[in-house]
């Protein structure tokens, strides 16, 4: 059976949209001959036990899908670890097949394939992974915030996850029938509606929804709390 | 006036003490007072991404105690440079580099600046440190050091340095030049003495 390893790279943890997208493909895949498993990145890297353990299960995968968010343009310093480690480890990659998924707080994907993507890219080339696709999920903390307080599924969050899983079903596909796909920039609000005007008016709800949510909280939220 | 050092090196790379050395030499000439932190030395959690730095107490991260990580976000916001050194991974940088970056995202505000239709954070404060950014790496890629430059870039529209600069470093042994070098790339930071 092939052997598919979901590697969450999110430092959240486990309550993140990286392991709900993750688990969405892993479940789809499952039922038709797919063996898979996932360990949380953020866990894993918290003993050298761990860390063996992860890079145990690297070894026994066919097919490593790692999903982390966007952190300041990168990758978060979890997964440049895990690849640090990878790297250093000299690990017999030949002929493994890698998916890189990656979701930010912004809504355009380019956030994401500007450099986070190319940087997976190198890093695939450099430890010999093979390149099976990525996906670049613009605005992958919305689906965080619905998620987080109703603990629903992505399948269930009805009309707003529908290209998400629209994406997500490519891989799945793409998987089933062992053939790579072009990498995805997921366009969570798409260019006709995410007009100039619409892109004012999102940023300004925004920013209001942020300034309401920290006053709710009885802070204030540009506070500066060093002096210059 | 100071200069905050983060020195990425991995634990067992040496390759970036000459560089910080001349660094802070260098400062020191032009009257900028360097605190530097090697990084793998330094007890720094990583973040968590639970934005308390945004929601709960904004502009000082609560998510993470035990560690001195606001108190170097404090001295980077009160600084005129900022200099990153980093051995180049992958084309980004190192994971201690990335490590404190991440903690310093309080310093930013909540909420959307657009920035030529493009999504960006906001400024929290008036000004921010110039930021100097060098990769060292004895690989010949030009696609990774490409790269740097482009993450350096994009780095900057969300944290406002006033001037800010990227290079690649190969040669670390000919301390010479790479004092020439390093003595340039200050001089054009422009900062006053
Ligand atoms: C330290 C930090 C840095 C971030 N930097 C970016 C960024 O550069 N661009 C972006 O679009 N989102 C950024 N985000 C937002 C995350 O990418 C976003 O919240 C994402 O949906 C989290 O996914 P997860 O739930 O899988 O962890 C940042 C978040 C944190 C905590």
């Amino acid at each position: 059976m092939t052997k598919v390893l979901l590697l969450v790279g999110s430092p959240r943890g486990r309550i993140s949209t990286s392991t709900n997208v993750g688990n969405y493909i892993l479940d789809t895949i499952r039922p038709n001959g797919f063996e898979t498993s996932s360990l949380i990145i953020r866990n894993q890297l918290s003993s050298e036990d761990k860390i063996s353990e992860m890079v145990k299960a690297i070894d026994l995968a066919d097919i490593i899908i790692l999903t982390a968010p966007l952190f300041d343009d990168c990758q978060p310093y979890i997964v440049i670890k895990t690849m640090e480690i990878i790297f250093e480890k000299k690990m017999q990659l030949e002929g493994k097949k890698f998916i890189p998924i990656m979701n930010c707080g912004f809504p355009e994907p380019n956030q994401i394939t500007a450099v986070a993507i190319p940087i997976y890219r190198k890093f695939a080339e450099t430890v010999g992974l093979d390149w099976f696709g990525s996906l670049a999920i613009g605005g992958g903390q919305m689906f965080h915030n619905m998620q987080k307080d109703s603990g629903k599924k992505l399948d269930e969050l009805g009309k707003v996850a529908n290209l998400l899983l629209e994406a997500l079903n490519q891989i799945s596909d793409a998987l089933l029938s062992n053939e790579n796909y072009q990498d995805i920039e997921l366009k969570i609000l798409p260019d006709f509606w995410y007009t100039r005007i619409m892109k004012r008016i999102v940023t300004w709800m925004n920013n209001i929804g942020w300034k309401r949510m920290v006053e709710k909280k009885g802070a204030q939220m540009d506070a500066k709390p060093y002096s210059q | 006036m100071s200069a905050v050092i983060f020195n990425g090196s991995l634990s067992n790379q040496k390759d970036l003490i000459p560089l910080q050395k001349i660094m802070e030499e260098e400062l020191k000439n032009i009257g900028l007072v360097p605190e530097t932190y090697l990084l793998h030395q330094t007890d720094i959690k990583s973040c968590i991404g639970c934005f308390k730095c945004w929601d709960t107490t904004p502009g000082i991260c609560t998510g993470v105690k035990g560690d001195i990580a606001n108190e170097i976000a404090e001295k980077v916001i009160q600084s005129e440079l900022l200099v990153f050194l980093t051995p180049l991974t992958f084309g980004g940088y190192s994971s201690e580099l990335k490590k404190i970056i991440e903690r310093l995202l309080g310093l930013l505000l909540p909420g959307v600046n657009l920035i030529k239709g493009e999504s960006h954070h906001r400024k929290r404060y008036e000004r921010y440190p110039s930021l100097i950014a060098i990769a060292f790496t004895e690989k010949e890629d030009s696609g990774e050091e490409a790269l740097f430059g482009l993450l350096i870039d994009r780095h900057s529209k969300n944290f406002y340095p006033p001037k800010y600069k990227s290079e690649i470093i190969r040669d670390v042994k000919n301390l010479d030049s790479l004092r020439a070098k390093l003595k340039q790339i200050i001089n054009d930071m422009e900062l006053k003495k």
